[in-house]
């Protein structure tokens, strides 16, 4: 019999229907993963086998006859990054400085909302302390490792999600990205992962980083995704910034493919310097483009003219500036126990100037101008996602750099920036066999195409496994 | 309503009108005009009038409405634009010596919806230089005054906005409010003025103000800016910050029925003085609410108003710092010296203080929006005090000294985004209009001018024709 840890959630829920596997089960056949895995890869903050196993009872209850299932994903192992706020699960924000004695007592929008589904939350994640960087370690659990190579970062922030998930430690993931710490580590670790609509998942209490953080899934198949979509992205007026509540079914015109779409190809998204992207990634990527080609897109080559503007000054000003404010809210005390690199990024903030934060703020306004006028001529844009592929564990940047200049990561900061949806889906392996991802990008609330042209991808160019993952 | 003279009628009654061939936009357009010329030398609303292009437009809506094709039920109706939003053509000044004199090379979003949809755009309206303040005077314009007293203030920063539609110059206006400036001149002028859900209607370019400002209707009923709102809250690629079109129709929606509406009433935001009859005519306003089937509370602002406020000048501030590096220091001299003061102002304050007031501002938006899962309406005064003198940024209070909270109650709205009306609540013993504010959860647009239409179906205001002995 198939291993249930690795089978797809939409798959999963199928066995479920004709009983043919139960939540326990599954559930079991994931805390089995975790003991065997989860030693090299320290993907968890926080493991409960004993609430995920209540949990999952409870949900074979309502899978059986007569039983009223609460969504389409009820019973389905989940795991959710330790920045998001769940009840009775500590969330440390990957940092020595947050109170391990809680309390735990609410969940975050995204947390209730996977509840309420019935979903089976297995454990949190790890992340860099307050998710400051694109890698995944800290000083409160150690780094993270990649399931394709032991040695190399999962990417970062949501680096925990990403190893858990890649080796069947559960079914969906819940990640967040400021920057692209959701895309980052997976397109570093080979799974689909997906930055809605800024507001389209909510998101409390608010963050620090305001309306360029997000949540979104992370998963080995884009329908997990949009099945996850349709349970988490559900007004919750703890959000202010939360978009209305339109019970958009992500799943509709899923499979219409990419046919007849415009899209745009942007190599370097007009402002990355060739140098800067790796020949491996280059060539996959335009691998991937040609495969849209063939299902029937009309793509072009076209890059959106930022007007000598670099997003990545504006998004290391936005950043920087509110880690500074972040950090201040923690005595001296505390603050020794932080990581050295954020709390440098902290001190670069709070110099940086008054005048020059807000004509960041304003800039970031024109910047999403020009994004939302090219992308009035395209349906989808494609980008690499990473310019980069994995590089070692407890590095905190590409290229030496210390973490501090987020700009190793243009592609994926840009969307935060202008808050567009952007997904990111595995396209090939470099000369290391490490992950290579391509970015899907669409117009503001056009989430459900980017998963429908990811889906048409994934259809061709299937999502593959890591090697050890088939070890267990 | 006597139809004899159309300055004087709601832009929905011009359509009837036209409909049923008893009233042409030509016509229309003509009595404006001659409007125009008598009221606008007493009241200096406009700053600059398109007599030609809008005969022009007139001649050609007169055909569609011959032809039973009018492009919408605006089609020929007369609308004047706010000095600060961009019409193709024109030279937009943003009431500021400045600025580049050259004419605007594309509209914004809004003046191509109402150009969409057939309405003239004929006149440019007056604001306070960058829409900086509650009143309308400006170094390049001038002051301009109230038709309903021409020694007082129309408010601001539409102000020109809000004094045209009261004397007949036009029946809508499009204003913009970044911290009350639609529904301040709505409330001293007498009119229904929205500001939006952030993000319903499009606007173009950013401004200096970001996410605080908004484009929005003023006009003489809610119907009016129902329907104003029909045409402009439409998507536009401009705006990368609107939400995604719902197709509401608005008008429609205004039949919407206020029973069993849960609404809060609140006569102050924290501690700040109140003028009486203010007090004591949107105290009676709530009453009605409640003869209308609401039931209605007292309630306390969710989030400290003074902390509130301290966010908003915080945003305020440091955003018109940005004129300074905007333009070269040898010209600063030709701000208006208000606005210079401002933008000084801004430049004092730390990065520490900006980051704090958006954390702040996060924190205060959570705390309504929890308070409008409990209310669908909030009623409070839309200013503490009536219209006052005209080249003063603020009236004195009652001890005689300048009084810095006479607008304490619209701003809120502009950090939460809420969507936020005045509409006239009834004239004081002077004989100066009173405003009623109107807020509702986000989204909720619709329901807002639903509640103001009920309130003004049950109390209208009566419009002499303003200004006085101008006739």
């Amino acid at each position: 019999m198939t291993d249930l840890a690795m089978m797809p959630a939409h798959a999963l829920v199928k066995l479920y229907k004709s009983r043919k596997a139960s939540p326990v089960e599954a559930t079991r056949a994931a805390l089995a993963r975790i003991d065997a895995l989860n030693p090299q890869l320290n993907a968890f903050q926080h493991l409960d086998p004993d609430s995920a196993l209540r949990a999952a009872r409870a949900s074979e209850k309502r899978w059986k006859k007569g039983g009223k299932r609460l969504s389409d994903i009820d019973g389905v192992p989940i795991t959710i990054k330790d920045m998001v706020l769940t009840k009775g699960m500590p969330t440390r924000m990957g940092s020595l400085a947050t109170d391990e004695n809680g309390p735990w007592t609410v969940d975050s929008p995204v947390a209730q909302r996977l509840r309420e589904a019935g979903t089976v939350l297995l454990g949190k994640t790890t992340s860099p302390e307050y998710g400051w960087k694109g890698v995944t370690d800290s000083r409160l659990f150690g780094a993270t490792h990649n399931p394709w190579k032991i040695g190399r970062t999962s990417g970062g922030s949501s680096g925990g999600g990403v190893a858990a998930e890649a080796v069947g430690m559960g079914s969906l993931a819940i990640g967040t990205d400021g920057a692209g710490s959701v895309r980052i580590p997976c397109s570093f670790s080979g799974l689909f992962g997906f930055k809605p609509t800024q507001g389209r998942v909510p998101l409390w209490p608010p963050s620090a980083q305001g309306t360029l953080s997000h949540i979104g899934p992370m998963t080995r198949t884009v329908r997990d995704a949009a099945m996850m979509m349709n349970v988490i992205a559900r007004y919750d007026a703890r959000d202010a910034y939360a978009r209305p509540d339109d019970e958009e079914n992500f799943l509709k015109g899923f499979d219409k493919g990419v046919k007849g779409l415009r899209i745009a190809y942007s190599p370097n998204l007009g402002f990355v310097e060739k140098e800067k992207i790796d020949r491996d990634v280059a060539v996959a990527v335009e691998q991937a483009v040609r495969v849209f080609k063939t299902l029937g897109a009309k793509v072009v080559e076209d890059s959106p003219d930022l007007m000598g503007m670099d997003p990545r000054k504006i998004l290391n000003a936005h950043w920087q500036s509110n880690v500074a404010l972040l950090l201040k809210s923690y005595s001296p005390e505390k603050r020794e126990l932080m990581d050295p690199g954020l709390l440098k990024a902290a001190e670069v903030g709070a110099n940086l100037g008054q005048e020059a934060v807000v004509s960041a703020i304003h800039q970031r306004q024109q910047l999403s101008v020009i994004l939302n006028n090219f992308m009035a001529k395209y349906d989808l844009l494609l980008t690499p996602t990473m310019p980069v592929t994995a590089f070692n564990v407890n590095e905190p940047a590409a290229w030496g750099g210390d973490g501090v200049d987020i700009g190793w990561t243009p592609f994926t900061l840009t969307f935060n920036l202008t808050r567009q949806p952007a997904g990111t889906i595995p396209c090939g392996l470099d000369r290391d066999g490490m992950p290579i991802g391509l970015q899907i990008v669409s117009a503001h609330a056009r989430d459900a195409l980017i998963l429908r042209a990811a889906a048409a991808y994934e259809r061709v160019r299937p999502i593959a496994a890591p090697p050890m993952a088939h070890q267990v | 309503m006597s139809d004899s003279d159309l300055t004087q009628i709601t832009a929905a009654r011009l359509s009837r009108l036209y409909a049923k061939g008893k009233a042409s936009p030509v016509e229309a357009m003509k009595a404006v005009l001659a409007r125009t010329d008598k009221a606008n030398a007493k009241i200096n609303a406009f700053c600059h009038v398109d007599a030609a292009g809008a005969l022009k437009a007139a001649r050609a809506s007169e055909k569609r409405w011959k032809k039973n094709k009018p492009l919408s039920p605006l089609d020929g109706v007369p609308v004047s634009i706010k000095e600060l939003v961009r019409v193709e053509g024109w030279p937009v000044r943003m009431a500021s010596k400045l600025t580049d004199p050259a004419a605007a090379d594309r509209d914004a979003p809004v003046v191509a919806r109402l150009r969409d949809a057939g309405a003239i755009v004929f006149a440019q309206s007056t604001s306070s230089e960058y829409g900086h303040k509650g009143v309308t005077d400006s170094p390049l314009h001038g002051v301009t005054r109230n038709p309903w007293n021409l020694e007082r203030t129309p408010g601001g920063s539409s102000g020109g906005a809000g004094a045209a539609v009261a004397a007949g110059m036009g029946p809508i206006a499009i204003g913009t409010d970044g911290g009350g400036s639609v529904r301040i001149p709505a409330s001293f002028n007498g009119l229904v003025g929205l500001k939006a859900t952030y993000g319903r209607i499009p606007a173009w370019p950013p401004g200096l103000n970001g996410d605080l400002a908004n484009t929005g209707p003023l006009a003489r009923t809610a119907l009016d800016c129902a329907m104003m709102m029909n045409v402009i809250a439409r998507p536009d690629p401009l705006d990368p910050t609107q939400l995604p079109p719902d197709d509401t129709d608005y008008v429609k929606k205004l039949g919407t029925k206020l029973k069993k509406a849960r609404v809060g009433f609140m006569l102050r935001m924290g501690d700040h003085p109140i003028d009486i009859e203010v007090a004591a005519m949107v105290t009676k306003a709530a009453r009605q609410f409640a003869a209308l089937g609401c039931s209605v509370e007292e309630v306390e602002a969710p989030y400290p108003y003074v902390d509130a406020g301290r966010v908003f000048l915080t945003h305020w501030l440091t955003n018109a710092q940005r004129l300074l590096q905007l333009f070269p220091e040898a010209r600063h001299g030709e701000f208006d010296p208000n606005l210079l003061a401002s933008a000084k102002a801004g430049q004092r304050f730390t990065l520490q203080n900006v980051i704090d007031a958006q954390a702040d501002r996060r924190t205060l938006s959570v705390a309504w929006n929890a308070f409008f899962e409990k209310y669908d309406f909030l009623l409070t005064p839309t200013l503490a005090v009536q219209p006052f003198e005209v080249l003063r940024t603020m009236p004195d209070g009652a001890d005689g000294k300048p009084n810095r909270q006479w607008s304490p109650y619209t701003s809120v709205f502009n950090l939460t985004r809420h969507p936020a009306a005045s509409v006239p609540c009834g004239l004081s013993r002077e004989g100066l209009p009173v405003g009623l504010q109107i807020v509702a959860g986000h989204f909720k647009d619709a329901a807002v001018l639903a509640a103001a239409a009920r309130y003004t179906e049950a109390h209208p205001l009566s419009f002499p024709i303003l200004p006085e002995n101008v006739k």
